[in-house]
């Protein structure tokens, strides 16, 4: 499902090399943790996945898309088979929640019919349909992060990428929104999440990616988080 | 899917003209101003045209006989003239058809003149030639008057001359100014499209990570541009419209018989003209930024 080939990423600008020689297969459905000190390369990994910078060597394929032979007009479709989830929520101030995540759909061309059907789905499985007429300001943390989970999932893509979902939330609001990550993961989508939060990842006893300085350390069935905080 | 996807482009493009207003203000009074002023030389030059192209409908040549030859000398030259180069018609007017026709232009009060001039009539028999090719005229005025027993020649030639090189003037002028009008506008409006990309930067990064394609993207913005551009242009055709309406009965009235053109005949030019060339900046202007800023 996702692959990586002995793939090396080096910044041309700063000279940094992200990842050196990182090689590892994900299979549908699992759910992965993507750990490591800040700076070690967990979001160069992720920028790579959704093709927003491309390798200097090593092959990647994801959803069956060849990330080394995809055309650069074709990374859209690429993008449609991945929901993204960010520490910052990255939600528009000025749509509603129920537009923040029909514009996922809008965006891809999705008719109005489907939109009326799956973003009150959706919103359902997250827990905010009665909030589908507020403004993300009047929505704690949280909530943010559920509309924002809620507009990855509502194109149904078979993967989901959440970089430090809890990074901005109280202890018991991370704990929710980790444990609808699970329960997403049991429907079928395969999880990576890039996070440092090390209760989570010792807890909860999944596959643990560990990267230090651009080089896979550590790749474990059962892991743990590995570093002190 | 692209009715749909239309309905959203124009409604994301008119979303960015209101949400940033000023400066959608500043790019359509640009597009009026160069449009407008562009305009007036349109106009000018049409007209100009239009009068060369009456002018040189008029372009004959008047060929004068002495005033004591015998009608049948007259006609003897007249076939000799009907039979030169680039000559259409050689038309006989008799000294007496254009006493009847200069008692016809002139006031009653001066019936004296008259008088006196049907005692003695100074007019002159005279062929007017009609040409095949008016750039040809001095070379047929020269000709006719190389013929035994014409007396005076001549033809407007030089008058043409000059309406055409004012003509070939103004159609420069208007096409560098039109060049230099439209860069000053094009670069207006790409940097309002530029701002308007800038205050939507968290939205568009949004769209490149759910999966939008980079034309899906670039729609809004281009037909935001086009919107301005054609929203300069149809104000540009009112103001040039309305101004041309209002002073051409007063222009027409130092022209004499030469006819200036009608508002109606230059509305077509004019509105598809306009049109076209403001949507055509609006999108140059949208089409700069988005190459320069929007890297999807």
């Amino acid at each position: 499902m996702i692959e990586f080939k002995n793939v090396s990423k080096t910044y041309e600008d700063t000279g940094v090399q992200a990842l050196n020689d990182v090689s590892f297969f994900i299979d549908k459905g699992e759910f992965v943790f993507l750990v490591g000190p800040s700076g070690a390369g967990k979001s160069t990994l992720t920028k790579l996945l959704i093709k927003e910078e491309t390798p200097n060597s090593g092959e990647i394929t994801i959803n069956g898309f060849d990330l080394n032979s995809l055309p650069k007009n074709k990374t859209p479709y690429l993008r449609r088979s991945i929901g993204m989830v960010f520490q910052d929520f990255r939600l528009l101030p000025n749509k509603t929640v129920y537009e923040n995540v029909a514009f996922a759909m809008q965006v891809i061309g999705a008719s109005r019919s489907e939109i009326r059907r799956n973003v009150p789905n959706v919103l359902s499985l997250v827990g905010l349909a009665h909030k589908a007429r507020m403004k993300p300001s009047q929505l704690s943390g949280g909530e943010q992060q559920r509309v924002s989970l809620a507009r990855a999932l509502v194109n149904k893509p078979p993967v989901i990428i959440a970089d430090e979902p809890t990074g901005n939330l109280d202890p018991d609001t991370a704990n929710e929104i980790m444990q609808l990550l699970v329960e997403i993961n049991k429907r079928g989508t395969t999880m990576i999440v890039a996070t440092h939060a090390k209760n989570f990842v010792d807890e909860m006893h999944r596959r643990v990616l560990a990267i230090e300085n651009g080089v896979l350390v550590r790749d474990e069935e059962e892991g743990t988080y590995g570093y002190d905080i | 899917m692209i009715f749909r996807n239309i309905k959203y482009f124009v409604t994301q493009g008119v979303k960015g003209l209101v949400s940033n207003s000023l400066m959608t203000l500043a790019s359509i009074g640009i597009v009026v101003a160069s449009l407008v002023l562009f305009g007036v030389f349109v106009l000018f030059g049409l007209n100009i045209n239009s009068v060369g192209t009456q002018i040189k409908d008029q372009c004959e040549i008047n060929v004068y006989m002495p005033n004591d030859m015998s009608r049948d000398d007259v006609r003897a030259i007249g076939s000799q003239l009907g039979e030169l180069e680039f000559v259409k018609e050689a038309q006989l007017y008799t000294k007496e058809e254009r006493l009847q026709n200069y008692k016809e232009g002139i006031r009653q009060d001066q019936a004296a003149v008259i008088t006196t001039l049907e005692t003695d009539n100074p007019l002159r028999d005279a062929y007017v030639l009609s040409l095949t090719d008016v750039r040809q005229a001095n070379q047929v005025a020269e000709q006719a008057a190389k013929i035994k027993g014409v007396e005076e020649v001549t033809n407007r030639q030089d008058l043409i001359k000059t309406i055409l090189s004012i003509t070939n003037t103004i159609k420069h002028v208007s096409i560098w100014l039109l060049v230099i009008l439209a860069a000053i506008a094009v670069f207006i409006i790409s940097n309002t499209i530029k701002l308007g990309m800038f205050s939507r930067r968290k939205e568009i990064n949004i769209m490149k990570f759910v999966g939008a394609t980079d034309w899906f993207i670039r729609w809004p913005f281009i037909i935001e541009g086009m919107i301005l551009g054609a929203l300069g242009a149809g104000i540009a055709v009112i103001v040039v419209m309305a101004g041309y309406g209002s002073v051409l009965p007063s222009v027409q009235g130092f022209m004499g018989n030469i006819k200036l053109l009608e508002t109606a005949e230059i509305s077509d030019i004019i509105v598809i003209g306009f049109l076209l060339m403001g949507t055509a900046i609006g999108m140059a202007g949208s089409a700069m930024s988005i190459r320069k800023h929007l890297h999807v």
